[in-house]
């Protein structure tokens, strides 16, 4: 039963989306069905990474599920398919992501449901080829494979005052893709195969190839992360982009490249590169400062969790870079529980920014008029601050121990600006709570639904549970 | 057994959580008092035959097993019980006065906020203490249940959390431990000590709402009256005490914590003194007043060698006293806010309030006079004195206002005997603990009473009727155009100049302008001309020719 | 005498349906559709025949079958048949018969099929003769056949002049005897000659004006687009292939004379074609102009390989060129759905809002440009892999560099087209997508991204069939 457990993994959604594409989507039925496909094929896919949880030993580290395929003879390419516990964990905890937002957005009524839940299952599934990739070929071939799908979610969904910012980010992106193709294919001629991505890091480069291959690298990765001056266009489309499954799936663009430096990247740095160490870490320390303040006196709430994800993706990436690697496991935690924040927020946020415009109100004040909406607020805004009964606290204390190990200034200003971001949030809760603004008290707002809450307060219970026990769901 | 004291503790907390209709809900925070006392006394026998706690491991990690302790020594017992006590007066003054609609939440917040502060000060490890500073934040926030007032309350408790998240991480990650006793470690192998100590001292201080860092609890100060005392008393400010004990050793890797802490004690008291005076608004006084306390307990915990006591846990016990007997002043002032508008009213509760307050203060010289003796700082009774003094001149203004109004009559609450009973019982207590020091209890309370019915205090009122003196809040301003205006000004015009500037019209416009220069370079070389094609076919020929030629030639 | 009889079966096949369309005509049937279907019937059956016979060569002198020549063959007919198949509905709407179309992509089919057999100068010659007969005869099809016969009539009449010269001067110097290897033998003599060498380049030149390698692209980009949809979408898919198998047989005799040389010459004009097809892309907003630069940025990156000079480099070549071909004809499928009360559209504002309503041929669209940007997983890569690897390995890296950055300025023109399609407002409806159009459609996207996967091992089979060129 474990054979061919990890394709399956990647072809469920694929599969999923190719036959909601077959369906007609001009009726409501057809618009139910399409949901309940999703629906099933999401938990499909997390029945199916639990069990594979269940082959595994989460004590040891390393890939511990290895499937090998032969795709080409010229040039000789075999891809391998691995899975260790993060990977796994960051599986879960994605699909776990999509699947919440599926739920809620089967009650919702949205533009073109179609090309939303299709994308968004091609964007799953090869998110998936991602974090399985044992190989530097299919490693790359995912990686810029994902972007696909979320143009077209980005085109369909954003704003059309941003589409030459769509035209700049997927340059970038592109590049970025480029330069990850041209030093796999550099590593894969040098080395006259395919090499597995954990022998990656110990490729004893020398001279300018090494050079070359590692800042090709590093720079392919960097293109997925808002790290300035690169962040504006990211930060330009997913601050306008209000469906909040999109906006989850623009988010996981930097994770894709938070990964990429988890995987790829080795545990020491190249001498080569190593001097440039300091100004990276600068430069991700500022922008962290930076994002954070923006988004302090920005008014829109969306793109105050869009400077959050932001400073939080900078921060992992500081934690990435540092010279330990005890690290990762606790960066998966803390990115467990950090995607499904997110989640519930995007869509609680969603759910605030629809009832504002029926009620008509500019100002704050809404949350006066929706008690469950602002409990669940409260209480995820808390949960993303670091509540210490979340394992957000705990793994991000972990992290920030460690960091002020390295650079005590880097510790402060990584501090700083999860405090801002934190802030940010606390400024809109209570604006959003401040009754001055709130002009009619016989308004009655449409609250969140009992079946929202009963998800909600599920979202809870597995962030609670998590603290205590990380892989508590594993059986 | 002190489990099961606590899992009681917890299981009469949940129970008021219960929506029930008001009649019943008033039966149920008696239910909920009464218990919290029977629990009381059960703890407090625990404690005097020293009863071992419990101890669970909460999860392992890299850094040591967190773990959920309850060990209560006898130091930690000295601070737990007169919280404890404060805690159950508070419950039984909710249970007695109806400021609250619904009673029952109110008493369950306490209790959580107690059990929170017990695990707080039995602590051994960053987590435990960490959630427990959390916890009791967000308890101070559920009880003021006022969003409008909270703000500042939530915005400068997070602010001192995260520096103490931040010390503490950076302190584990240096000695590898999670385990408080072992922080007296940091001192032979920490670095940036006077950077760690002065943070964290920092943090404690705006937890505490010393000077310069009370304006949160001044906002909180327009809440009702009993939630104020109950946030001032036993939330965050007293969270800021407790951790002195808990991370005294980290607060002294620095030279320059000594220094600075009694500076800010010193400060704190001398700006809840004139506070206390100054201002017209009867709640906005109990701050700076318990500004003043803390201010001057703070000094005399530096001067004891921050050794916790049981005449500071009776100061603090006095202090919320005095608290009591001011809002009462209110309460049969008609809730009236401004002293200015009191009226010298001789109804009998006012007068018997008065009466209490006289023997407090004979109560509070004698505790004071007593912490004097220990410590031999003259300071201290000075402060005490001046302490006094300044409630006398305020008795002054309510009981001798110029304004004779006739006070209309509260509704009707046979409870608020017990209340008076109460304060009556626990001063009859202290006189009877301190019988021997009876004289000095008397005398003080004459000179007390003298004070108040003299025109000491006459003069004061002129700040009263002075608007600039009423509406200025030094400390909000100060930080507002310290830290909130150039933040503002920073994060609004940084997106304009950096982010659209740079990115945007330098980056993308340079791209822009050179696409636009190779178009039209290409359009002119690209010309479609009749002769074009002869040309390009031409050309392609020299390019053949041109190569092999140059091959021959190099060989 | 049967047997040899038989040989020529596949050529007689496609004469005999050149003759029934001539009869249809004559007798005054008009519809598209017929004349559409006995077109692709003799197709079938000259391809069908072609498989029997593929190792029977007609003249084994001048032609020589093989399995490189049926592979050729093979994707050459079976594109011929798809276009065939879908011109009917473009030439229904312009109330038109498509028989002259028909009659000129058999013979096409018939001259392509000549052109990469031949082991001959001569025949290839007159191949490449016929072949410009017959495009001429297609482009005379379209409405803007003045406009594009004057400019590339000169300059073609001018490259078929040197092609001429050339055959001329190696049947004088070897007295009629113009199989490739006595080429090969003759040139081996005469390295450092003049004259030789102007030969060889009046033999190479007009493969690079037929493939429109830049500078000679001129008359490539009008005939692609101006001609009529059908006609665009048979120049830009079936005769590079055609000409490449071609050139690539020829190639291998040149290249062994003048390696050094023809590798320097194929990378400058690589680089140029490269440089021309991102750049025009970009200056471009008729949609079919756009596609035609991108071409031309394609088939410079198929020369750079070519100058490589290897077995591998040339197969890489191939493989390039056909992961290419594929994702273009599925862009030239979404033209055949632009549409709009009756009239096809070809302006890049004529896809405006398309997405609104046309989510499918948007897809399709999307899909067949980010294979020819080489994004994974979809053919296009694998293309873009082969040529990578093979670049990398012999270390031209600057090429590489100036290759993928100017990728990036033509995909900045492929976005233009996503951009316009997603983002702006609709301005137009479009007519109903003919279902053969939609089938299509949807068939071209399933290979390009299941063809990647190497079902069946079809990779190696090519590969095997290929390699025989070089036997």
């Amino acid at each position: 039963m474990g054979e061919y457990l990890l394709l399956l993994l990647i072809l469920l959604p694929l599969v999923g989306a190719l036959f909601i594409l077959t369906i007609r989507d001009d009726r409501q039925e057809d618009i139910h069905n399409i949901h309940n496909v999703a629906i099933w094929i999401l938990g499909a896919t997390l029945l199916t990474t639990l069990y594979t949880f269940s082959l595994v030993d989460i004590e040891k580290n390393g890939i511990q599920i290895v499937e090998k395929y032969n795709w080409l003879e010229f040039p000789p390419v075999v891809i391998l398919l691995g899975a260790d516990v993060f990977s796994l964990l960051l599986l879960f905890g994605v699909g776990l992501s999509f699947f919440i937002s599926e739920i809620c957005l089967i009650r919702q009524l949205i533009n073109r449901p179609k090309a939303l839940v299709s994308s968004e299952l091609l964007f799953l599934g090869l998110l998936n080829g991602y974090f399985l990739a044992a190989d530097i070929v299919s490693f790359y071939i995912f990686f810029a494979a994902v972007s696909m799908p979320l143009i077209v979610l980005i085109s369909i969904y954003s704003s059309r005052h941003r589409k030459n910012m769509i035209i700049r980010l997927n340059l970038y992106h592109t590049i970025g893709a480029l330069l990850l193709f041209i030093a796999v294919i550099t590593i894969y001629t040098l080395k006259n195969s395919n090499i597995p991505l954990n022998t990656a890091g110990n490729l004893n480069l020398t001279g300018k190839t090494e050079y070359f291959v590692w800042l090709a690298i590093f720079f392919a990765f960097i293109s997925r992360m808002p790290i300035w001056p690169f962040h504006y266009w990211l930060t330009a489309i997913n601050s306008s982009i209000r469906n909040p499954m999109v906006f989850v799936a623009g988010n996981l663009i930097s994770l894709v490249g938070l990964y990429g430096f988890m995987r790829f990247w080795p545990n020491t740095v190249p001498e080569t590169i190593a001097i440039y160490a300091p100004i990276f870490e600068v430069v991700s320390a500022l922008t962290m400062i930076f994002i954070a303040l923006i988004g302090l006196s920005q008014k829109d709430f969306r793109y105050k969790l869009f400077s959050y994800t932001t400073v939080y993706y900078l921060f992992y990436l500081i934690g990435v870079f540092l010279p330990t690697g005890g690290l990762k496991m606790n960066i998966g935690y803390s990115l467990f529980a950090y995607l499904i924040i997110i989640t519930v927020l995007s869509f609680l946020i969603s759910h605030i920014e629809q009832q504002k415009k029926q009620l008509n109100l500019k100002g704050g004040g809404v949350l006066c008029y929706l008690p469950r909406t602002s409990v669940c607020l409260s209480l995820f805004v808390l949960a993303s601050i670091g509540l210490p009964i979340t394992p957000l606290f705990w793994n991000n204390f972990i992290i920030i121990s460690e960091i002020f190990n390295h650079n005590l200034i880097l510790g402060v200003a990584v501090i700083l600006a999860m405090f801002l971001a934190a802030l940010s949030f606390l400024e809109e809760l209570y604006r959003l709570k401040d009754k001055s603004f709130s002009t009619d008290s016989c308004i009655i707002g449409k609250d969140l639904s009992d079946f929202e809450i009963f998800v909600y307060g599920g979202c809870l219970v597995i962030l609670f549970f998590s603290f205590f026990r990380p892989l508590w769901f594993v059986f | 057994m002190v489990f099961h004291t606590m899992l009681l503790m917890l299981f009469v907390a949940f129970c008021g959580l219960f929506k029930l209709r008001m009649r019943y809900d008033r039966l149920l925070s008696w239910g909920i008092s009464f218990a919290f006392a029977a629990l009381f006394y059960q703890y407090w026998q625990l404690s005097l035959h020293g009863a071992e706690g419990f101890s669970f491991l909460w999860r392992p990690s890299q850094m040591g097993n967190i773990t959920i302790d309850f060990r209560p020594s006898e130091a930690a017992n000295k601070q737990i019980i007169p919280i404890f006590f404060v805690s159950l007066l508070t419950v039984f003054n909710n249970s007695i006065f109806h400021y609250e609609e619904r009673k029952s939440p109110f008493n369950t917040f306490v209790i959580f906020n107690l059990i929170s502060l017990s695990l707080l000060i039995t602590a051994e490890n960053y987590v435990q203490l960490i959630t427990t500073v959390f916890v009791t934040d967000i308890m101070g926030y559920l009880i003021l249940k006022n969003v409008d007032v909270s703000h500042r309350y939530v915005i400068y408790n997070f602010f001192a959390d995260m520096c103490l998240f931040m010390i503490l991480a950076l302190v584990s990650g240096r000695i590898q431990s999670l385990e408080l006793n072992r922080l007296l470690g940091y001192e032979q192998i920490g670095r940036h000590k006077d950077f760690v100590s002065i943070v964290m001292t920092l943090a404690l201080f705006i937890k505490m709402g010393c000077f310069l860092f009370q304006s949160y609890l001044l906002d909180v100060s327009e809440t009702r009256f009993q939630r104020m005392s109950v946030v001032h008393l036993l939330t965050s400010p007293l969270v800021g005490l407790l951790l002195i004990f808990k991370l005294l050793n980290l607060l002294t890797v620095s030279d320059l914590f000594i220094p600075i802490f009694e500076g800010m004690a010193f400060l704190s008291f001398v700006s809840g003194i004139i506070g206390f005076i100054i201002h017209n608004h009867i709640q906005k006084k109990m701050v700076y007043l318990n500004m003043a306390f803390l201010g001057l307990l703070l000094w005399i915990l530096a001067l004891n060698k921050f050794t916790w006591s049981t005449l500071f846990a009776l100061y603090y016990v006095a202090v919320y006293i005095i608290n009591q007997l001011f809002f009462k002043i209110y309460l049969y002032q008609n809730r009236e806010n401004d002293v200015n508008k009191m009226t010298s009213s001789q109804e009998t509760p006012l007068l018997i309030i008065l009466l209490q307050m006289m023997i407090w203060a004979g109560v509070f010289f004698t505790l004071i006079y007593l912490i004097y003796q220990r410590i031999s700082a003259a300071f201290i009774l000075i402060g005490g004195v001046l302490l006094l003094l300044v409630i006398a001149i305020i008795l002054n203004h309510i009981y001798k206002s110029p304004k004779v109004h006739r006070l209309d009559y509260l509704n009707t609450n046979t409870a608020r005997a017990f209340s008076f009973i109460t304060n009556s019982l626990l001063l009859i207590l202290a006189i009877y603990y301190w019988k021997d020091n009876v004289y000095m209890i008397m005398a003080t309370s004459g000179i007390f009473l003298a004070v108040a019915a003299s025109s000491i205090g006459k003069p004061f009122r002129y700040f009263y009727n002075n608007a600039d003196f009423q509406r200025q809040d030094f400390s909000k301003s100060f930080f507002f155009y310290l830290l909130v205006a150039p933040l503002s000004y920073l994060s609004s015009h940084l997106w304009a100049v950096v982010d659209y500037f740079l990115s945007e019209k330098v980056i993308a416009s340079s791209f822009s302008a050179l696409d636009k220069g190779s178009l039209r370079l290409f359009l002119i070389v690209n010309r479609r001309g009749r002769y074009a094609g002869i040309i390009y076919v031409i050309i392609s020929i020299l390019i053949f020719l041109g190569i092999f030629y140059g091959r021959i030639k190099n060989g | 005498m049967i047997q040899n009889l038989l040989i020529f079966t596949p050529y007689i096949a496609l004469a005999v349906g050149i003759l029934h369309l001539v009869f249809l005509y004559i007798f005054y049937e008009d519809r598209a559709k017929i004349y559409s279907r006995i077109a692709r019937f003799w197709l079938i059956i000259s391809l069908f025949f072609g498989i029997v016979f593929y190792e029977a060569s007609p003249f084994a002198e001048i032609f020589k079958n093989n399995a490189y020549s049926l592979l050729f063959i093979l994707i050459i007919y079976m594109l011929i048949y798809h276009i065939l198949g879908l011109s009917v509905s473009w030439f229904s709407s312009k109330n038109r018969t498509g028989c002259r179309f028909d009659i000129l992509l058999l013979a096409a089919s018939l001259v392509l099929s000549l052109l990469v057999e031949t082991n001959n100068l001569l025949a290839l010659f007159s191949c490449y003769v016929f072949l410009s007969i017959i495009n001429y005869g297609l482009v005379r099809i379209s409405d803007n056949k003045i406009q594009i016969s004057l400019r590339s009539g000169i300059s073609g009449i001018i490259v078929l002049g040197l092609f001429a010269a050339a055959v001329g001067y190696f049947y004088y110097e070897l007295n009629g005897r113009l199989g490739y290897a006595e080429l090969k033998t003759f040139l081996q003599q005469n390295p450092t000659s003049i004259l030789c060498f102007g030969a060889v380049t009046a033999l190479v030149l007009p493969f690079f004006y037929a493939l429109g390698i830049a500078p000679l692209h001129i008359a490539t980009e009008d005939k692609l687009s101006l001609s009529a949809l059908p006609v665009s979408h048979f120049f830009a898919i079936v005769l590079p292939l055609a000409y490449l198998g071609a050139f690539i047989k020829l190639n291998i005799i040149l290249y062994d004379v003048y390696p050094d040389v023809l590798g320097q010459i194929y990378l400058v004009f690589a680089l140029v074609s490269v440089i021309f097809g991102a750049i025009g892309a970009n200056a471009r907003i008729n949609l079919q102009r756009i596609y035609a630069y991108s071409s031309l940025y394609h088939l410079g990156l198929v020369l750079l390989l070519l100058s490589l000079g290897h077995n591998h480099t040339d197969f890489a070549a191939f493989i390039y060129l056909f992961a290419y071909l594929l994702s273009l004809n599925g862009a030239y499928l979404v033209f055949y759905s632009l549409k709009s009360h009756g009239e096809y559209l070809s302006s890049i504002t004529g896809i405006a809002g398309l997405a609104e309503t046309r989510a499918y041929a948007t897809g399709a669209l999307s899909v067949s440009l980010f294979s020819l940007i080489g994004i994974p997983p979809l053919i296009g890569f694998w293309g873009m892999f082969n040529f990578a690897y093979e670049i990398i390995q012999a270390k031209y890296f600057i090429s590489l560099s100036i290759t993928f950055a100017f990728l990036l300025i033509m995909f900045k023109a492929y976005l233009e087209i996503i951009k316009t399609a997603y983002f702006e407002h609709k301005v137009r409806i479009f007519d109903t997508v003919n279902r053969w159009v939609l089938l299509y459609m949807v068939l071209n996207v399933l290979m390009i991204t299941l063809l990647v996967f190497n079902p069946c091992h079809i990779f190696e089979r090519i590969k095997d069939m290929f390699y025989v060129v070089f036997l």
